[in-house]
């Protein structure tokens, strides 16, 4: 078993990571040939949102080797938090002048290389950060993290929820937006009710004793169906999708606004919500994070 | 009955927050009562017998206020929680877009701090924190993004409904909230007939003066003295200019802010001197203590007014005005909104 890979995009991994890192304490990656999986299954998060995303190899890595017996292919199980702390270390020294200007602990020519190797009988993640400071000395930092590799019994436990067909996709508002707007309503209430038309309308609704609060969008775009859709009756255009999740659920995917602004969301009707938060532009996407929602059974209707 | 089929009040404006900085003002509960009236809203917070709060929200904040009278008052109780949270749905109303109000008005000492309506929205999320960094970004570089307001109520028994939105091709949001038939309010009546000091001066001297006062006192006594009073006796160690300084204000009377805390006795006086005090009537030395915890409140009502009224009745009972600034196009004689506190003395301590 091998692993060898240079970091090429440590901001856009830091950024995933901080995003799964507000559902979950651990997370499974699943490394392949081409692509890198991120999942977050339900059992690891208190809301049951789930997380299944793909990621080009090409979008986060370079110089990227893999050997395994098993077709090449090596899952692991890791501590969001001591990644999230040897990513940022590897941040701030590839320095970011994207973010916030420069700083000062910033190394020039720095690049950041990842191991898997072992200690003993633990697996480990060893990161090297190399580069040159300010007066031209070289400089290297490595961390080491404990990673677990998963067992190929536990990699057949983890699968993708099963789904009825998506009712509709609609693409999201900006997501920032929509998560300021979601976290002032969870003042109001725990759950969001989330309907949505095929004529580009989208609703949030949240009921409590004191007020019913409706926000609604029109004209959003809905993506053009793929051909497995077109066998399907097209519902009249102004007829509501709804399905009730819990708001702090919600909220956890749109943390998601770290990675990306563009999203879609998929409904189906009283079952879920699925979100598909696309890394780069969507025709030419670098890769996508899948977040499952869960819905909730409401009392009413 | 003729007007039965139309609403009782449509209000509408482009930009809630001075409507919504009013309503802060008085938030010291979960619930209000709202009165509706041909010149604007009277909306009023009570804390059992001991407090009373009204913000008087004139029709001039609104761009279009039309009110049909109904053959009842129009008056109805409703949750001025919700009611703020729905003003900021699109996060310009809070109080963060209005400059942050420190949380030493009701803080402090120990006291465990009581979360009233509009407090900000800090709290359980994980990732609040963020959001309202995000905020004030947002509000520092686009200061131009207002919510605009639709405000509609059919009468008794309905909810009242409100269309807010802040940007033509934004999202809206409508919110219905609930109504209720008002509790009975107290609201005992200031009679200016029993004014015992009467003075306006400006919110800023104020509201520094609450800042100062000791986090751990329990009462707080507003003291007057009228003009020439007599001169008080020098005090030997006292230096020749604060002697100086005491017998300038023994001669045109002053009025003086008093608590004790912990650590000793803090007092803040204000001269009866033309740059202190727009106004000054005060006929005999009057003095009078009040819970520090109702002065509190007072602090973020102040924020961002500029003039306070400050009577006191012969038996102690306390009425404060503050004036928030006069908006454009405020007739003479007009205001652009008024928070009315009232509050009776504490009983004299042996």
């Amino acid at each position: 078993m091998r692993f060898r890979t240079a970091i090429s995009n440590v901001s856009l991994l830091n950024k995933i990571s901080r995003s799964l890192a507000a559902l979950a304490r651990s997370c499974v990656i699943r490394l392949s040939e081409e692509q890198v999986h991120f999942i977050v299954p339900g059992n690891e998060s208190s809301t049951g949102v789930q997380v299944w995303s793909r990621v080009n190899v090409s979008t986060l890595f370079d110089g990227y080797k893999i050997e395994s017996n098993a077709g090449n292919e090596i899952w692991l199980e890791l501590h969001l938090d001591s990644f999230l702390k040897v990513l940022r270390s590897a941040h701030s020294s590839v320095g970011s002048f994207n973010d916030n200007g420069r700083n000062a602990s910033a190394l020039s020519d720095a690049d950041v290389i990842l191991k898997l190797n072992k200690k003993g009988s633990q697996p480990i993640w060893a990161f090297e950060i190399r580069g040159y400071t300010a007066t031209r000395k070289q400089m290297s930092i490595t961390h080491e993290i404990n990673v677990k590799i998963l067992s190929p019994k536990r990699q057949q436990e983890l699968n993708e929820p099963l789904c009825p067909q998506p009712d509709i996709h609609i693409v999201l508002p900006n997501l920032l937006e929509l998560r300021n707007l979601v976290s002032r309503l969870s003042h109001v209430a725990d759950d969001v009710r989330i309907s949505a038309n095929h004529e580009g309308t989208l609703e949030l609704s949240v009921n409590s004793s004191r007020v019913n609060l409706t926000t609604t969008w029109k004209d959003l775009v809905i993506p053009t169906s793929t051909a497995d859709d077109q066998e399907r009756v097209t519902p009249p255009s102004q007829q509501m999708f709804s399905t009730t999740v819990a708001i702090k659920g919600l909220l956890k995917f749109l943390t998601s606004h770290l990675v990306s602004g563009t999203a879609i969301m998929c409904i189906c009707e009283n079952h879920c919500v699925i979100a598909y938060v696309y890394i780069g532009e969507l025709n030419e996407t670098g890769g996508v994070l899948t977040f499952f929602v869960p819905g909730k059974t409401v009392d009413d209707d | 009955m003729a007007n039965s089929t139309l609403p009782v009040l449509i209000a509408e404006t482009n930009d809630v927050r001075p409507f919504a900085r009013l309503l802060r003002g008085i938030g010291l509960k979960h619930n209000a009562v709202m009165e509706i009236y041909e010149a604007g809203f009277a909306v009023t917070v009570e804390e059992v017998r001991t407090l009373c709060a009204i913000a008087w929200i004139p029709t001039s904040l609104f761009t279009s206020f039309t009110y049909n009278p109904p053959s009842t008052p129009a008056t109805f109780e409703l949750s001025l929680d919700a009611l703020l949270q729905c003003l900021n749905i699109f996060g310009n109303a809070g109080s963060s877009s209005v400059g942050s109000i420190s949380s030493s008005a009701g803080g402090g000492g120990g006291r465990t701090k009581r979360r009233w309506a509009g407090d900000g929205e800090s709290g359980g999320m994980g990732g609040d924190h963020e959001a309202d960094e995000v905020d004030q970004r947002r509000g520092g570089r686009g200061g131009e993004k207002r919510t605009g307001m639709r405000m509609e109520w059919k009468g008794l028994g309905y909810d009242l409904s409100i269309l807010l939105s802040d940007d033509a091709r934004g999202p809206t949001t409508t919110c219905n909230l609930k109504t209720l038939e008002p509790e009975e309010l107290m609201n005992a009546q200031f009679d200016p007939d029993q004014t015992a000091l009467y003075l306006i001066m400006k919110s800023e001297w104020f509201r520094d003066a609450l800042l100062d006062l000791p986090p751990s006192s329990t009462r707080i006594t507003l003291l007057a003295t009228p003009p020439r009073e007599s001169i008080p006796p020098q005090q030997p160690d006292a230096t020749i200019s604060s002697n100086g300084r005491h017998r300038h204000r023994a001669e045109v009377g002053q009025f003086s802010i008093q608590a004790e805390g912990d650590f000793g006795m803090t007092e803040l006086d204000y001269p009866n001197d033309k740059e202190v005090m727009d106004k000054f009537e005060c006929e005999k030395r009057v003095s009078f203590s009040y819970h520090s915890s109702h002065f509190a409140l007072l602090h973020r009502a102040l924020h961002q007014s500029v003039k306070i009224c400050l009577q006191i009745e012969h038996d102690g009972f306390l009425c404060v005005q503050i004036m928030m600034p006069l908006g454009e196009g405020v007739p003479v004689g007009g205001h652009s909104g008024i928070l009315e506190f009232k509050m009776h003395a504490l009983e004299e301590e042996d």
